[in-house]
């Protein structure tokens, strides 16, 4: 009964974000050189809920976050990473053969089913010795592939950083994981042990942010959009990007601005 | 940096500073960085973001290679990009660890090569600062960035946070 009131909520949610994204492809196509109000129009209202997930990460996960990673040795914290990628790695499978990338949906399949038996339900890797390497797809690049527009983007409770071209992937990558068809009491101590992994994860990136930026709402959402690019194409983004850098957007100086007078 | 733990900040700092000084072309990072901003500056402004900018970068660096874990980079190839400009792709392999891409943007300015930005993972340091500063810019003017950026250099400086 809970199980089935749960598919239905996430049915739903899934359905509305498909609503959502296909509303948002409707309007026109994307350029290289979106200014600041084209990407976050919403930015007041994301800040807002940036500074309510901040005020958790410092009061709750961010501490247990750095216990965990403090008292668990290493090869422990990998067996934990691992087991979570590979729970999740049914997205990854279904994303790669939505993409039309075949070859690499039969080598993740491959990789899925053996980290699944001789990785011991995933605590090992040890495909990507055998040559099947981990690859990073959700249905927010398939989206893109399929030439979707990225979207508004949204600062969501507890997700963290979206645009809205990436939000069908959160009901994607629950409903093809898993731990959401355990109904079992056990399945809260372990998406909590999920969550807890995943944050110790970001413990450096988070640093490096903190070290680094002076807003740090800007800085997040610069790097998440240009990380979203960069997976899109697979690690291979288009030049065009590095020259639209040293462009003037303001048309006060004709073009390049490679000299400092 | 394989002596980087003996050499400490200061020492990081001192050995660092011609490293940045002769492979990064700081002046035009700078100009990037601010955008259209860098018109409304004068010349005595834009010298001093310069400077600031520049000590910025030199303590991030010193602080931040602390210690050396046997990473090593690899030369994957270059890409020509418009204006002479080039994107240098390295791999840097960590023996424990992912590998992590690295890029870099080069531009030539009077017959030698200067690093412009560093692109990690498909994250460009120059496309990152740029969004930040301008912002700062818009909100609270040059003297609120050169404020904000004074207290970055300073909480990265070790007598202020034990590292």
């Amino acid at each position: 009964m809970c199980l089935s009131y749960r598919k239905y909520f996430w049915i739903i949610a899934l359905l509305s974000c498909l609503a959502i994204s296909g509303c948002a492809t409707t309007q026109g196509t994307e350029t290289q050189n979106t200014t600041e109000q084209d990407v976050d129009p919403i930015e007041p209202a994301n800040r807002i809920f940036y500074g309510i997930n901040e005020v958790l990460d410092e009061m709750l996960v961010k501490p247990v976050a750095g216990t965990y990673a403090y008292v668990m040795p290493d090869p422990m914290r990998e067996s934990v990473s691992n087991f979570f990628s590979n729970l999740g790695y049914l997205n990854v499978i279904l994303n790669s053969f939505l993409q039309g990338k075949a070859d690499q949906g039969w080598s993740d399949t491959s990789r899925f089913l053996i980290n699944s038996t001789l990785g011991i339900g995933g605590l090992f890797d040890v495909a990507t010795g055998m040559g099947f390497a981990r690859h990073e797809e959700d249905l927010g690049q398939t989206l893109a592939v399929w030439g979707s527009d990225q979207g508004t983007y949204l600062y969501l409770p507890i997700v963290g950083p979206q645009t809205v071209r990436d939000t069908p992937d959160i009901a994607s990558s629950t409903l093809t994981n898993p731990l959401f068809y355990v109904t079992s009491a056990v399945l809260y101590p372990v998406a909590a042990l999920g969550i807890i992994n995943k944050r110790a994860q970001l413990l450096e990136a988070t640093r490096l942010r903190d070290e680094a930026s002076i807003d740090p709402y800007i800085f997040t959402r610069e790097a998440y959009l240009q990380r979203r690019n960069y997976l899109i194409h697979d690690g291979n983004p288009p030049l065009e990007g590095y020259d639209d850098i040293f462009n003037l957007d303001s048309g006060e100086e004709s073009g390049d601005m490679l000299r400092v007078e | 940096m394989r002596n980087a733990e003996s050499l400490g900040f200061n020492g990081r700092y001192d050995t660092l500073e011609p490293v940045v000084q002769s492979n990064f072309d700081t002046p035009l990072i700078a100009k990037v960085i601010l955008g259209r901003h860098w018109q409304s500056l004068n010349d005595e402004q834009k010298q001093q973001f310069i400077n600031i900018f520049n000590e910025l970068s030199i303590t991030t660096y010193a602080n931040r290679f602390s210690s050396y874990d046997g990473e090593k980079f690899e030369y994957l190839g270059t890409e020509s990009l418009n204006k002479q400009r080039v994107l240098v792709r390295t791999r840097m392999t960590r023996p424990d660890g992912d590998d992590v891409k690295f890029d870099y943007l080069m531009h030539q300015r009077d017959g030698n090569w200067y690093i412009m930005s560093i692109v990690a993972q498909g994250v460009n340091d120059l496309s990152l600062k740029r969004a930040d500063y301008t912002a700062i810019m818009e909100s609270r003017g040059f003297d609120g960035l050169v404020a904000e950026l004074n207290d970055k250099i300073a909480a990265l400086k070790p007598e202020n946070n034990d590292q």
